[in-house]
């Protein structure tokens, strides 16, 4: 079933595209047609959390990239997605389970998914992946792999992660039958940079008010563009984007807007009317904190150490400052005038200390909603409610700039 | 006094330091502590969380606090912002255990080692220091598998045991569980009763194992972070590098779910059962403990192929629901009777 709705996306995407130039259209095309190639028999398949490790290594090597999370939220994107979670709550899986993960895990036990020849995950952003990545390992006979990257930044916590991404890099070579080409890893990190270089000309677009991109397509960008790292695609990509966003700069076709919302986290993958409440309201969400680079250019003659350095500034590790550093400037650069947080329940590491988010953008003289709301179960969601807090929060927005 | 809030804090370094180690084990009233923490976070932690924001926290000169799990690392900084009192440090936990994780642990120690000195006012850790600490508790270790390994005595008084040995100096536990040892045998449980393993984590009272043993049961080990798991391996004596034999010690001990590797989890708990001559097992644990939650359901299947009953129960660090566990247990006790799998 999943295998199917992939032909489907990559086929319906490809027919868009014949009509005309679309960013999305590609993004989607492109990342349909790799989870696609992970079905076909002589192809080697590794499992990863692919917004958090850095797809450059995988990038080297002849494998592809697979990661039951994203999969999981294209299926919870469908009807499909409850009767899939049900077949890991039968199972035993609570509800207490990130529903991210419940809906991963059903499409494993309904057989959804391409077969993994190799298993790697991190240690963040949450527990909850590094664990169901472990369960995942254990169910296909598979040793699992962990990057464990610590808090803090320092000369230990480097040497400790370059060492691991080596091993990894080690283990890839093995299943996939081919040494580590460091003029392949060179290229992947040169490609980074330059996707990267792009990445901050799409940033300073972002800045136009009004905003020129869907925030719902920033934040799922955000997460599952990551995918691309390492690969010309990300360029292309990249670069369709600006395009795209230039383009409706220069005519002038923008949504019209009165509030610009920084966002906290992620998003919703079923239906609902979150974000057509806020076009509605004219907010957009020219920012999300998963699209910021936290990162220097990666030096490529010493890649393990540059990805590693990538690995260790992510700011959903360490102390929860780290995620709002730099915010005061940001909401300067990006005119911002309220921040939301959207709380999915499992996702304890991001909300558990929400207040401290909270506090800080009040500081900032913005109004701050805590949506709590769940990322991939539409069982719990009310769309009067929502529409209520959503209102509410617009209100206070008014009511700032009154 | 230095607390301490997770088994995988050494405790050594802290001794070696001159200052006394205190496991925090607060009392359950998380719900106080959900002004400052969401809701739908690990009672335990919202427990320590509430305990300080009330000035619970004060008889202690400092904290430590590990990079255990999400809950640990945000109640470290939850914390850093909101309680007046001790300063805390943080230190990095890896969840490996090849040779690589045990360098970057040591690192992490021997920089726990000069904060305690700089932080927490400590004397310097010496090398003799160490290696003093860790015959301590290498004792303690000792006689503490000797208490498990007899099984003579009643589950509650065993976990009592372990209870007070985790707010109490080392000398003082290590005369209390000889004196145990001496005592054992005086207060034998029923020969006629099922043997239980109590696996889990967080456990600061001893309902659930004096409501299995109300019910006719007995709770044969105790393998929970303040249980046997906590006492298991010894440290290497004199070594010249003390601190990485602590590091691999704590690393390679038998794991608790946050560690990588499920399988390895699960093997080790049916050795438990197997050497304990259990007739079942009984998981607790503490609600939202992403890390539990996530192995359960394998472990139930994986524990059911092998005809091994399993149970797992939720808390929320209250025990306020008794009634509701009592009737879980019955039942799985009265199943274990017939000789149903559950």
């Amino acid at each position: 079933m999943f295998k199917q709705m992939l032909q489907f996306m990559a086929q319906q995407t490809g027919d868009v595209l014949k009509e005309k130039r679309s960013f999305r259209a590609l993004w989607y095309k492109e990342w349909a047609e790799l989870f696609l190639k992970a079905y076909e028999p002589d192809k080697k398949v590794v499992y990863t959390s692919l917004y958090a490790f850095p797809m450059e290594i995988l990038a080297a090597f002849d494998v592809i990239p697979f990661d039951f999370e994203i999969a999981g939220s294209l299926i919870a994107s469908t009807e499909m997605g409850v009767p899939t979670m049900l077949e890991a709550e039968n199972r035993g899986y609570s509800l207490d389970v990130c529903s991210f993960h419940r809906v991963g895990l059903g499409g494993f036990f309904k057989g959804y998914f391409p077969q993994p020849d190799l298993l790697i995950t991190t240690s963040y952003y949450c527990d909850g992946k590094a664990k169901a990545n472990d369960i995942f390992a254990t169910m296909h006979g598979k040793e699992p792999l962990l990057l464990y990257v610590p808090a803090e930044v320092n000369k230990d916590s480097l040497s400790y992660v370059e060492k691991q991404l080596r091993q990894i890099a080690g283990k890839i070579g093995e299943i996939s039958g081919q040494k580590l080409d460091e003029d392949r890893l060179k290229e992947a990190v040169r490609s980074s940079n330059r996707a990267r270089r792009s990445h901050v000309q799409i940033l300073e677009l972002l800045k136009h008010s009004p905003c020129p991109w869907d925030g719902r397509d920033l934040i799922g960008y955000s997460i599952n563009g990551n995918l691309f790292w390492g690969s010309p695609v990300m360029e292309r990509l990249n670069t369709a984007l600006i395009e795209e966003l230039q383009m409706r700069i220069n005519t002038g076709k923008l949504r019209p807007e009165r509030h610009r919302v920084y966002w906290f986290a992620w998003l919703p993958t079923y239906p609902s009317n979150l974000f057509e409440t806020l076009i509605k309201n004219q907010v957009s969400v020219p920012l999300c904190e998963t699209f910021r680079v936290f990162w220097d250019e990666i030096n490529e003659d010493k890649p393990f150490e540059g990805l590693a350095l990538k690995c260790l500034k992510n700011p959903f590790i360490g102390p929860i400052n780290r995620r709002i550093d730099g915010l005061d400037k940001i909401k300067h650069a990006y005119s911002i005038d309220g921040a939301i947080l959207f709380a999915t329940p499992a996702c304890r590491q991001s909300k558990a200390a929400y207040r401290i988010l909270k506090e800080f953008v009040d500081s900032l003289g913005l109004p701050f909603l805590m949506l709590d709301m769940d990322i991939a179960d539409p069982r719990g969601y009310s769309p009067e409610q929502n529409r209520t807090r959503i209102e509410g929060f617009i209100e206070l927005l008014e009511n700032r700039n009154a | 006094m230095i607390a301490y809030a997770c088994s995988y804090v050494p405790v050594e370094i802290i001794m070696a330091s001159g200052l006394v180690p205190r496991r925090m084990l607060p009392e359950g009233r998380p719900s106080d502590a959900e002004s400052h923490v969401h809701a739908n976070t690990c009672c335990y932690v919202k427990s320590l969380l509430a305990s300080a924001l009330d000035g619970g926290g004060s008889p202690f000169d400092g904290i430590i606090f590990a990079n255990s799990c999400d809950g640990m690392r945000r109640l470290n900084d939850l914390w850093a912002r909101y309680v007046q009192g001790p300063p805390a440090l943080f230190i990095d936990i890896p969840k490996k255990k090849d040779q690589d994780s045990i360098a970057f642990f040591s690192s992490e120690l021997r920089r726990l080692a000069d904060n305690l000195e700089t932080v927490f006012r400590g004397s310097q850790v010496t090398l003799e220091g160490l290696n003093t600490a860790i015959k301590r508790c290498n004792e303690i270790r000792q006689l503490m598998g000797e208490v498990f390994r007899r099984q003579e005595t009643r589950g509650s008084k065993v976990f009592e045991l372990c209870l007070e040995g985790s707010q109490s100096e080392t000398v003082d536990f290590t005369d209390k569980i000889k004196q145990f040892l001496l005592a054992a045998g005086e207060d034998k449980p029923g020969k006629t009763g099922k043997r239980i393993v109590l696996t889990g984590n967080a456990m600061h009272r001893s309902d659930l194992i004096t409501l299995i043993e109300d019910a006719g049961a007995q709770v044969a080990a105790l393998d929970t972070c303040i249980g046997a798991r906590h006492f298991e391996t010894l440290v290497e004596e004199d070594t010249a590098d003390p601190i990485l034999a602590l590091a691999r010690r704590y690393l390679l001990r038998p794991s608790c779910a946050r560690m990588l590797g499920f399988e390895e989890q699960f093997q080790y708990l049916q050795k438990v059962y197997e050497k304990a001559g259990a007739q079942g097992i009984i998981c607790s644990a503490v609600k939202y403990c992403d890390l539990l939650i996530y192995n359960v359901p394998l472990m139930q299947a994986r524990f059911r192929d092998l005809e091994i009953p399993f149970l797992f129960l939720e808390n929320d660090y209250t025990w306020t629901d008794l009634g509701q566990m009592r009737t879980r247990v019955d039942a799985f006790l009265e199943m274990l009777g017939e000789g149903k799998n559950v």
